[in-house]
């Protein structure tokens, strides 16, 4: 076992991944399930950004459970990522449960709970622990978060 | 409690115990409502891993189910509440629930 799999099993009921997406003002899109997508629950959630800390921006959250840790965990995470990217999310990054604060969206504070992140430019993976705990990554999160003006 | 309410007030709202039409603030006032006691008065606490984050877990009841409230130990929401769960019988055997 590794942290992230500590980190995404942490319930003890089975995993969950949670996908944040930030959208451009008035887009409602909505974000196809990728085929072939094996989680057995997803559920989606608006998060209220009362203080306007984004910008404009709407925040959308997808919890995908799964009864096992999946197997094929690049494949799942590149294949969400790449249906909140084209249903026009700016951003949107995997990140561990307790880590979402509007006040630290993709900040070097919470840099090593992101696993994983995407833009229209790119998408960057850090699902092993050293890659992810790296003062590098940090600095990918946090110029990401620039990126998209935050 | 973090801004936004966080998961704590996703997961008691997924199950029914906070309402899902309210405003942010009227639900964030229902979740301190429902939680100050067991954070208060917890029938149990014990440490756990929320996400990567240490935790100080306080279990107590609310309207007859086993409610789990998570504060931070550590990091940038150090004395925070995390997350909140309404246990299944999973996890009250796994955190000795009665």
């Amino acid at each position: 076992m590794s942290k992230l799999t500590d980190a995404i099993t942490w319930s003890g009921r089975g995993a969950t991944l949670s996908l944040f997406a930030l959208f451009p003002t008035g887009l409602s899109a909505a974000v196809h399930r990728p085929s072939g997508d094996a989680s057995s629950r997803v559920k989606m959630y608006h998060l209220e950004d009362v203080d306007e800390r984004l910008r404009g921006r709407t925040c959308r959250e997808y919890d995908l459970s799964f009864d096992e840790l999946p197997l094929n965990l690049e494949s799942v995470v590149l294949a969400w990522l790449d249906a909140a990217l084209t249903a026009g999310a700016d951003v949107a990054w995997f990140a561990f449960e307790g880590s979402f604060d509007f006040d630290h969206v993709l900040t070097a504070d919470v840099a090593s709970q992101v696993f994983a992140m995407g833009s229209q430019r790119s998408i960057q993976l850090a699902l092993d622990d050293r890659t992810r705990l790296a003062t590098g990554w940090a600095t990918k999160v946090v110029d990401l978060r620039e990126q998209v003006g935050l | 409690m973090r801004s936004g309410g966080g998961h704590a007030i996703r997961h008691l709202r997924d199950v029914g115990l906070i309402a899902n039409s309210r405003s942010l603030i009227s639900k964030v006032a229902e979740f301190e409502r429902l939680t100050s006691p067991i954070l208060r008065s917890p029938a149990k606490t014990f440490d756990w891993k929320v996400g990567d984050t240490m935790t100080r877990a306080f279990a107590g009841e609310v309207d007859g189910r086993q409610v789990v409230v998570f504060a931070a130990k550590e990091g940038p929401y150090q004395g925070k509440v995390l997350s909140a769960v309404v246990a299944d019988s999973a996890q009250m055997a796994q955190w000795g629930l009665p």
